[in-house]
């Protein structure tokens, strides 16, 4: 029975804290300006950059997760855009409209533009406004066509990592441009069958 | 990421956790019966316990969150998957009356040397292990159903976090009495001794 008395002790407290609360408005989503070092921190790491594989990788498997800002002007969206984008022209940025799919905490935003800096300028601008979930593609859409769908083949003696990196470039480039990735995907195919007893005499030569 | 890096998070981690296995062992919580016991309505300290440190957790960060000690905002809390998430709460529920632990206690009660609490932390790595080894195989569709993304039940039913918080502590504290209620009911013609033998 001695316990009651703290029981009721506890009980109170929690009620006034809850009654307290009652008055107290909801944990907004809140946005704060980032001051100079801050930013300056987050300019440096270079989390925010997504390769043209990984973008490519959201698409293919239909990710849900990420949406896909084109930051080029109306124009050029129209011309060519990676699939399932949306245009958000750099000046635009902060619009009412936009600046709730920066708000939200669901989805994270990936911007590219034709290379890497238009991109990187509307990261700045809204990581500087506090806003966060944002991702760059490096390398914009320049390097999607240069290296994504025109991979150049590694040379014979280049580790598996980097045929395998060719390989699922080919794949994407074939998902992409409709261009069938059969034929051509063969002799990369033997080449890792080359490489695959230099690694085995490696192996054999160590354990010796 | 952020200002605490995660090597710093898991010394953190460690000295919460140490701090969290020395209050369930203070509270009651390696002894089975006790923790069994809200199931059969003789013991609801279990009941207690959790609901007065969710909730009183959840208004301190409500009012520290007000008054600038703590960024909210900042907190990880994770998607809802709803139907696995009902799932796993029935496997676990039926874990806890079979086994008389739940996974935090069983380690705490291993640690006290109690052979079933032993017994029940050999049943969690199996488990871990099955559930790892077969996850592709089995369980990744169905773990990945429902998605709801982060819901605030405040949100989805319209109502100010405060009022909902508000609504919840007085539903506790309602629970606690009418607990203490069946409680009293349900021990009455019990005696002294059985409810000795309850750590009551």
């Amino acid at each position: 029975m001695a316990m009651k008395k703290t029981d009721l002790i506890i009980l109170g407290l929690m009620a006034l804290g809850a009654i307290w609360a009652l008055f107290l408005p909801n944990v907004k989503p809140h946005i704060r300006y980032l001051d100079n070092h801050e930013i300056l921190y987050k300019i440096n790491t270079k989390e925010r950059y997504l390769s043209v594989d990984d973008v490519a990788k959201i698409i293919m498997t239909k990710n849900p997760g990420y949406i896909l800002v084109d930051v080029r002007k109306p124009e050029a969206y129209k011309q060519f855009t990676l699939p399932g984008s949306i245009n958000i022209p750099l000046d635009s940025l902060f619009t009412d409209n936009n600046r709730k799919l920066l708000e939200q905490d669901v989805y994270k935003l990936v911007f590219f533009s034709n290379g890497t800096s238009l991109a990187d300028r509307a990261w700045l601008l809204s990581t500087a406004a506090g806003y966060t979930g944002l991702y760059v593609m490096k390398g914009g859409l320049n390097a999607w066509f240069n290296d994504l769908l025109m991979p150049k083949r590694p040379s014979d003696i280049a580790p598996p990592q980097e045929f395998d990196l060719y390989n699922f470039r080919r794949g994407a480039a074939a998902f992409f441009t409709g261009a069938s990735a059969g034929e051509e995907a063969s002799p990369a195919k033997a080449t890792v069958n080359i490489t695959v007893p230099v690694k085995k005499k490696e192996v054999g030569g160590g354990c010796e | 990421m952020g200002i605490i890096n995660d090597n710093v998070n898991l010394l953190i981690a460690f000295f919460i956790g140490i701090l969290f296995g020395g209050m369930l062992e203070a509270a009651g919580f390696t002894n089975t019966r006790k923790l069994a016991g809200v199931f059969y309505g003789y013991d609801f300290t279990v009941l207690k316990v959790f609901f007065t440190a969710a909730l009183t957790a959840a208004v301190g960060l409500f009012l520290m969150h007000h008054y600038g000690l703590i960024d909210l905002t900042q907190v990880f809390y994770p998607h809802t998957y709803w139907l696995p998430t009902l799932v796993g709460a029935f496997v676990m529920a039926f874990g806890f009356i079979i086994g008389g632990f739940c996974p935090g206690t069983s380690f705490c009660g291993a640690v006290t040397g109690k052979i079933d609490a032993l017994v029940f932390v050999g049943g969690v790595f199996i488990g871990i292990f099955f559930y790892a080894f077969t996850y592709q195989a089995v369980f990744e569709k169905f773990r990945n159903s429902t998605f709801m993304g982060q819901v605030n039940v405040a949100d989805w039913l319209g109502i100010r976090e405060g009022v909902f918080l508000a609504i919840m502590v007085f539903v506790a504290i309602g629970s606690f009495f009418f607990a203490n209620w069946v409680q009293k009911k349900v021990n009455k013609n019990k005696s002294p001794e059985e409810l000795e033998d309850l750590g009551l």
